[in-house]
């Protein structure tokens, strides 16, 4: 397909925004908090800068360079990318990791950001406002897991999945300019304001006194702040917070994941890759260091105090935003309505977090689909909408059994690394480190400094195979021999998996069927 | 990790260490922010 038939982005601004928005996710207000006070404190920002600057940035304009080398080919995902840097009957088969994550992630991610919708909706109407700390965890544990679903009724996490996938769906349906980067234009400032007025109401509490388990403390949000930021020099010589630092970037940036190639991929020829790249990345940082940090953390040692905080952090980042966060916002001064807006504001931008996301995540198998089978964009979301919400039902059903962790882990971090190494070795290996560069500086509005030339050539890769050898020792390996899974579980986690494989096989079988496609086309 | 020394400040004080490090993590992502926002915004006659 020529460059003039595929759609293109409708301004920079817009452009920016919907690749902040891909990355700008739950776990920049959920996930880095947690890492950053397990994980040293202060001294977490050391190692995580540096991964910012030797893998995250670098992976950045890799990815970018990759889709529009890709998109101005007439593709938007990575098989046919792929193929046109690596002329080799392989790579477009390689490029399946790069439909794959994304659309195994966008359905459970979408169920997870359909309980940022119920719980705005459930702040909106008051529901949560009643609550100590047990009812708010029996709340919560009633809504993920059925089987134990004593509060809410066992229809009502399938009709906020509903919802959620209709509002995704009908949004990627419009089309680029239209749907996505509208939905960027609207969401991304709302999040952001969201998160600053949440910011200033925390950072201004006063100081709270607590009794937990006979022991008296008073402390405020600075104490919060004191608590994450805090160095510990010991936890730099130790190798898991390198990795820790370097997977957040990972998760934070959304690289490896197959949805930044693809919007990309609609850029063109002469547009900017370098400094947007940068601008991209430092607006996740922004909203991921100084608003995330900003939040949970500090609003949660103010009421729970320090060892309430890690109680409640050690629960998970769940337990964090959708327990403690509804129990802080139940005590701010102000009464119910304050409770409310707090609790709006909070799961709102939450909600626009995970959407700007979410269809990140459906767009690379729609381009794939459309450019290669001749659908429109309204039938190939359709369709992909009716398999998202079959498949989510499952996860609704079976949440609590593992289903989830299993795709979670499979294809949302374990391959988000396989994928990364990927196209680096793709792009700047096979394509040649040279052509690359060069790629990179087609159109660009600054020049990046000729070191970084061998930093992506050596050192990105590098720090890539170090990572997926960490990972599939400490964690790949017991996760696939099911170490420590409860047996009632296994036979459901080798459903999840036998989903996946069969998921991956049906895309292998799509790209060889639409390579054939192509070849007849020549022929005839 | 340790959590550090709570009672070693009085309530709700952010400490010099806690505020450095926060200081040059915020410095340098807004600094990055701002940076290439400007740059990205001067660049003449690019934007459709």
């Amino acid at each position: 397909m020529a460059e003039a038939q595929r759609e293109q982005w409708g301004s920079r601004i817009g452009l920016i925004l919907a690749m902040a928005g891909n990355a700008v996710g739950l776990g920049n207000f959920l996930r880095f908090p947690r890492q950053a006070v397990e994980n040293g404190g202060g001294t977490f920002m050391i190692p995580y800068f540096i991964a910012l600057l030797l893998v995250g940035i670098p992976l950045m304009w890799i990815e970018w360079g990759v889709g529009r080398y890709g998109g101005l080919r007439g593709h938007g995902s990575t098989p046919g990318m792929f193929d046109a840097l690596w002329k080799n009957p392989i790579s477009k088969y390689l490029g399946v990791l790069g439909l794959f994550m994304p659309v195994v992630v966008l359905i459970y991610y979408c169920y997870i950001e359909s309980w940022t919708m119920a719980w705005t909706f459930f702040s909106l109407t008051g529901q949560t406002q009643t609550l100590d700390q047990p009812g708010m965890a029996a709340f919560f544990r009633s809504y993920v897991d059925l089987e134990n679903g004593t509060v809410h009724g066992f229809w009502l996490p399938f009709v906020f999945f509903a919802i959620t996938i209709a509002i995704n769906f009908w949004v990627v349906s419009r089309g680029l300019t239209a749907g996505i980067e509208r939905l960027a234009k609207i969401g991304m400032p709302i999040l952001f304001v969201f998160a600053a007025v949440l910011v200033v109401r925390v950072l201004t509490l006063d100081p709270v006194t607590v009794t937990r388990e006979g022991v008296t403390t008073t402390q405020g949000p600075l104490d919060g702040l004191r608590f994450m930021f805090t160095p510990d020099w010991k936890a730099l010589a130790n190798p898991r917070v390198w990795l820790a630092a370097t997977g957040q970037i990972f998760f934070t940036l959304s690289v490896g994941m197959g949805s930044l190639v693809a919007y990309a991929s609609y850029l063109k020829k002469k547009d900017d890759l370098t400094l947007s790249g940068i601008a991209t990345s430092a607006t996740n940082e922004t909203a991921e260091v100084v608003l995330g940090g900003s939040l949970a953390i500090p609003a949660v040692v103010t009421f729970f105090g320090v060892a309430g905080a890690v109680a409640i952090a050690k629960g998970g980042s769940f337990d964090l935003g959708f327990i403690a966060m509804p129990l802080v916002f139940n005590q701010l001064p102000g009464g119910p309505i304050v409770t409310a807006a707090a609790g709006v504001m909070w799961f709102g931008l939450l909600f626009f977090a995970g959407i700007t996301s979410s269809v990140s995540m459906a767009t690379p198998a729609l381009a794939f689909i459309e450019e290669n089978f001749g659908w429109t964009r309204k039938r190939s979301a359709w369709t992909l909408a009716a398999v998202a919400t079959l498949l989510g039902i499952l996860h609704i059903v079976f949440n609590t059994r593992g289903f989830l962790d299993e795709w979670d882990y499979w294809a949302g971090t374990f391959g988000l690394v396989v994928l990364a190494l990927v196209e680096t070795i793709i792009f700047v290996w096979v394509f040649g480190p040279t052509n690359a560069w060069n790629e990179l500086h087609e159109g660009a509005a600054w020049r990046i400094p000729r070191f970084y030339k061998g930093i992506i050539t050596f050192v990105t890769p590098a720090f890539l195979i170090v990572m997926m050898g960490w990972w599939t020792v400490q964690e790949a390996v017991p996760t696939l021999l099911m170490e420590g899974v409860p047996a009632e579980n296994v036979p459901v986690k080798w459903a999840s998996r036998a989903l996946l494989l069969a998921i991956l096989g049906f895309e292998l079988w799509l790209i060889r069927a639409a390579w054939k496609r192509k070849a007849a086309g020549r022929n005839a | 990790m340790q959590p550090p020394d709570m009672n070693a400040l009085p309530p709700n004080t952010l400490g010099t260490a806690a505020a450095v490090f926060m200081a040059l993590a915020w410095s340098f992502v807004l600094g990055l922010a701002i940076w290439s926002y400007r740059k990205l915004t001067r660049r003449p006659g690019k934007d459709r």
